[in-house]
């Protein structure tokens, strides 16, 4: 296996050959990597993660993962990972035991490992309840539990939080941040939460319109967040500030009647204060405007 | 590779709590109950009819009951329940993405059907002979505690309804497969139904070609109807053992390259 335990070479998928979800996608999901993927309502993030477990047939393109083509090796690519995709699928009139039981033996695992999966999602006591009686929270841990019940060196995960209460998204959060640090698993999961997936993820891939805009390490995320954050400033005489600063940064600019400059780092705006008052201006205000990832991906998905 | 035995647990596993299941155990106490029903009420009818074999009477109208109830009802229902279950929990996507080939899913599906019905007629002896006998308790004077019922009779008449319900067997796991709408495979049952009728009514001999006519062939003897034998099974049985297999190999075909759940 590569670098990457998910590729996708120039895939394409449409319902409709004549209306593609996406085009000519290259996706790269590296080995240990927590990889967020993220897009507006309709963008193709489930149709792509279905894509991915073979559930749809794909048209154009190649999907790789562990080193292997999935249309060729489908049986052995889905013994080594574990996944979720929108709504968990379980048999409502069985108990939460059953449905784990039902996983377990079609893939050949050891009893005991129903009782470690509950004890991880924390349903145990639940366990022997039908599926029915569930609330919505309690069937996306039994979704999880399934999907971690092959100790799996890949998990695909379909919005996995959707539906836990806040105690609960921690929970999730706190698992699959330790099954990635303690066991090395790769972690592929799609989310609504932007503020959620800023917590866990070390890469992100942003799709819009069937195209990825984005996709990279969240090192690579915070250059961009950077390049796209200012310093507001307002001065006594604006002009004259505007006129003392343009030396230093062609990228200053107005915003209204005040000014902007390009924000690097919190040690610059000291020098810049400074060279402010050494001209005889006076300072009435600087404020750091920083991009969190929600305006990012807005500013990704809207441009 | 899935071993087999698990795999195919699983599908008796996901009857547990169904309507498929309590089909199967009320469908074999459900037949034997009604006609124990109707003989208690025309008891004084049925005693000059008895001549001294009132387990061969008894076992008649259970299997006149029978050739319409269960190869038409029984089976469709069945089938349509046990399928609705990967459709009404949206299972499907679950059990395609779990390291099993789609053609072990379909099989496995296939003899857990097949498996149903047998567990069906296990369940149907004993309640018939243990119904007979406490209709016999009730009324002696049908003569049915003071003999014994013919078994041999018995599992011939179970082996040969069985034969003659894998044509629909093989139709309508199909015709699931095709459409996640119960009600269209329920609404073909019942239309070839009323064919059958108007084969029977016409006494075409032609009926020896449809299959859902099969199963009333193989336990009541039309009047116009002949046939003859070819080593242990009549004509028609053949039929349903060819409809079965071609109709097998479609739906194999259907769900390994087509089949994605969502129809």
């Amino acid at each position: 296996m590569g670098k990457f335990i998910i590729e996708t070479n120039n895939l394409s998928f449409g319902y409709d050959k004549m209306v593609p979800v996406f085009d000519k996608i290259n996706l790269q999901v590296e080995t240990s990597a927590i990889y967020g993927f993220v897009g507006p309502n309709g963008a193709g993030k489930t149709t792509l993660i279905r894509l991915l477990l073979g559930l749809l047939p794909h048209q154009t393109g190649q999907i790789t993962l562990f080193g292997k083509h999935l249309a060729n090796n489908r049986i052995d690519i889905l013994s080594r990972l574990g996944c979720l995709v929108e709504q968990p699928s379980l048999y409502e009139n069985l108990t939460g035991r059953d449905n784990l039981r039902i996983t377990c033996m079609i893939r050949g695992l050891p009893k005991h490992s129903i009782h470690t999966v509950l004890k991880m999602t924390g349903l145990t006591d639940a366990a022997d309840k039908r599926v029915d009686a569930y609330s919505l929270g309690m069937k996306q841990r039994l979704g999880l539990a399934m999907a971690l019940l092959p100790e799996p060196a890949l998990l695909v995960l379909d919005e996995p939080v959707n539906g836990l209460d806040p105690t609960g998204i921690i929970e999730v959060r706190e698992l699959l941040i330790h099954l990635n640090k303690e066991y090395g698993t790769t972690i592929f999961l799609s989310s609504h939460l932007l503020s959620e997936l800023e917590k866990l993820v070390t890469h992100i891939g942003v799709l819009q319109k069937g195209a990825l805009v984005f996709q990279g390490s969240t090192a690579e995320l915070e250059t961009i967040q950077q390049q796209q954050s200012f310093v507001i400033v307002d001065t006594s005489n604006n002009q004259a500030c505007f006129s003392l600063l343009k030396n230093d940064s062609s990228l200053i600019s107005f915003k209204g009647d005040q000014l902007m400059v390009p924000y690097r780092d919190k040690m610059e705006i000291g020098d810049l204060c400074k060279k402010i008052v050494l001209a005889g201006l006076s300072i009435y205000e600087v404020k750091v405007v920083q991009h969190d990832l929600e305006d990012i991906f807005m500013k990704l998905t809207t441009n | 590779m899935t071993r087999f035995w698990p795999s195919f647990l699983t599908e008796i596993i996901k009857i547990k709590n169904s309507f498929a299941k309590w089909l199967i155990l009320v469908g074999a106490f459900l037949m034997p109950a009604f006609v124990a029903f109707v003989a208690l009420t025309k008891w004084k009818h049925l005693v000059n009819e008895v001549h001294d074999h009132p387990w061969a009477l008894f076992s008649e109208m259970t299997w006149k009951g029978m050739a319409f109830f269960y190869s038409v009802f029984f089976i469709v229902l069945l089938i349509c329940l046990y399928f609705n279950i990967e459709y009404k929990n949206n299972t499907w996507k679950q059990v395609f993405t779990l390291p099993i080939r789609k053609g072990q899913v379909y099989i496995n599906k296939l003899l857990a059907v097949v498996l149903f019905v047998v567990c069906y007629y296990i369940l149907f002896v004993p309640c018939w002979i243990l119904l007979g006998y406490l209709l016999g308790a009730i009324r002696p004077q049908l003569q049915l505690t003071t003999h014994m019922p013919d078994l041999e009779l018995l599992l011939q008449h179970c082996f040969h309804s069985i034969i003659s319900s894998l044509s629909i067997i093989a139709i309508h796991i199909w015709l699931s497969i095709r459409f996640k709408n119960m009600i269209i495979p329920i609404g073909l049952a019942v239309f070839c139904s009323i064919v059958m009728v108007a084969l029977f009514q016409g006494s075409a001999m032609e009926v020896k070609y449809f299959p859902y006519a099969y199963h009333y062939l193989s336990v009541t003897r039309p009047y116009f109807f002949h046939e003859s034998k070819w080593g242990l099974l009549p004509e028609h049985e053949w039929y349903s053992l060819g409809f079965f297999f071609v109709f097998t190999l479609l739906g194999y075909w259907d769900f390994t390259r087509k089949f994605s759940g969502n129809q």
